[in-house]
């Protein structure tokens, strides 16, 4: 059975043209959401199993879980 | 090189058409961008209100409906009445039995002369029909308007702010957000040198820079565009979680207000601003509920760094979360190109979260007005300190000012005072203005793992 899908953001070494590396990730299985030319970066959705096989493709240095970000809710006088 | 697929932001456009956004199911931020893009400052919502004679809602609701041709639903429809608006999908009107009042959508009530111009006839089971207004939090009005009343005495905000105000801590209560009493400290000090407290520290009031020619990106929750403070300024703006950019939630209009707001604001306003002619890229990557969405962040750092924007502030984060390898890499970028990306480091008295915590982007901590560490403060990899307690800056209209705590304000001062600086040389950029802003920082005499290289100081 697959395991959930998760938000996931693959860092790359640079050394290759980011769309080859894009069009290997959604190969393995990766549903690619924005490929960040200017960082470096490509974001999408997968699971475990499915970052673990981005990991070894060539020019990934780093799959991690996209932390997110927050700053609390609306007007409110503490934030983050 | 491979062809280049950039996926591109939605530009700021113009929402929906006004009378579109009246329906009984309408989220109050539809309502709300309506409002503003009509020019609306009437607080109305475009929906009515109608309220029954006693007695007369049961007679009353159904002849009423039948009458009149309209979808109606019934708060006795929804399990203890709590009527989910966004659930009653195309009713022209919502009842509430308990209260004697019926909600109708602007559309319906204007198409049968609903409205409350409209005189209601004398053997009618309805009393009378009203515009429904808007409701706002109003922790941070109330202690603006104090400061008003405090000062010159005008603008005098009148009976009806009044009443809007004490309506206002009901929705907050039902927001979930807390209504906590507004700080006053250093609200004096401001007002007797036309300058907040904050800007006071940073010793900007007497410099002579404007940011004049640098670019700030800040990514957020976004701008309040028609905001009077801002009017005539270069604005660019793009969202990344799918509304416009147009901040409903406050904290993205006050971290733009601190970085660059103006130098002079209308009438007995204290200066609150930075650098007040930098070119303001506002990147909406956060909703207007305060939460980024996939991967909005970094999609508004590559936005920013795509602009060459020298300076790239994101009072965002997220607390006891590692460094992140995609943080570091975007802010490599950033430094690789020449421009600098500072982040507050959060607000949970722990260790400095994501993204501050990356080596590649400066760290902000907060201090309050006796430049002593404030307690919320996250420590460990701080950069620099800059004021973070009861800061008053700019917030979305009708509101337009007030006042937040947190490194997220402690941020924007220091990505104003670092457009400042980059504007006396072109070669203060990247990492050599990241290093001119620790060594022009003032020394603090607490530990560096709290604030750093100490309080960050104006050109």
């Amino acid at each position: 059975m697959a395991t959930k899908k998760k938000d996931w953001v693959v860092t790359t070494s640079g050394d290759r043209p980011l769309e080859e590396v894009a069009k290997e990730l959604r190969k393995s299985g990766f549903k690619v959401g924005e490929v960040l030319h200017e960082v470096g970066l490509i974001t999408g959705e997968g699971g475990d199993d499915v970052a673990e096989k981005l990991r070894k493709i060539k020019g990934v240095t780093d799959v991690s879980a996209n932390a997110g970000a927050d700053v609390g809710p609306p007007d409110s006088t503490d934030t983050w | 090189m491979a062809t280049r697929k950039t996926t591109r932001p939605r530009t700021t456009k113009a929402a929906a058409a006004p009378d579109s956004s009246s329906r009984t199911s309408s989220s109050v931020d539809e309502m709300l961008l309506a409002a503003l893009e009509r020019g609306d400052d009437s607080f109305q919502t475009g929906r009515y209100l109608a309220t029954f004679k006693e007695g007369a809602m049961d007679a009353g609701a159904k002849p009423f409906a039948a009458a009149q041709g309209m979808r109606v639903a019934d708060a006795r429809d929804f399990a203890d009445q709590a009527v989910a608006m966004e659930n009653v999908a195309d009713a022209d009107a919502v009842v509430f039995p308990a209260i004697g009042v019926a909600l109708i959508g602007g559309d319906a009530a204007r198409a049968r002369g609903m409205t409350a111009a409209a005189e209601v006839p004398a053997d009618s089971n309805i009393a009378s029909i009203d515009p429904e207004y808007f409701v706002f939090s109003d922790g941070v009005s109330n202690a603006y308007f104090r400061t008003l009343d405090a000062g010159t005495g005008s603008p005098n905000p009148g009976e009806y702010l009044r009443g809007f105000l004490r309506a206002a801590e009901t929705i907050a209560r039902d927001l979930g957000g807390a209504v906590p009493a507004p700080a006053l400290q250093g609200e004096e000090q401001a007002l007797a040198l036309g300058a907040t407290w904050g800007l006071i520290a940073c010793n900007v009031p007497p410099g002579s820079r404007s940011g004049s020619g640098i670019k700030v990106a800040v990514l957020d929750t976004g701008l309040d565009l028609g905001h009077p403070d801002f009017a005539g300024r270069t604005i660019v703006s793009a969202t990344f979680v799918g509304q416009p950019v147009q901040d409903l939630h406050s904290h993205g209009t006050h971290c733009i207000g601190t970085s660059c707001g103006p130098k002079s604001p209308a009438g007995s306003t204290p200066r609150y601003g930075i650098a007040y002619r930098a070119a303001i890229y506002a990147g909406k990557v956060l909703s207007n509920s305060g939460s980024s969405v996939g991967g909005s962040v970094l999609a508004g750092m590559n936005w920013a760094i795509v602009n060459k924007c020298d300076v790239i502030s994101m009072s965002l984060g997220s607390p006891r979360t590692p460094v992140q390898p995609y943080y570091t890499a975007a802010g490599q970028s950033a430094l690789n190109n020449g421009l600098l990306m500072i982040a507050a480091a959060g607000n949970d008295a722990g260790s400095t979260g994501a993204p501050a915590n990356s080596p590649t982007i400066m760290s902000v901590a907060a201090v309050d007005t006796n430049l002593i560490p404030a307690t919320f403060s996250d420590f460990g990899k701080v950069e620099i300190s800059g004021p973070g307690v009861n800061i008053f800056s700019s917030v979305p209209r009708p509101t337009r000012y007030g006042y937040k705590s947190g490194t997220s304000m402690a941020t924007p001062h220091v990505a104003g005072c670092a457009a400042l600086w980059a504007e006396t040389s072109a070669t203060l950029r990247g990492m050599v203005l990241w290093n001119k802003l620790l060594q022009a920082a003032k020394s603090l005499s607490s530990p560096a793992s709290r604030v750093g290289s100490g309080l960050v100081q104006a050109p």
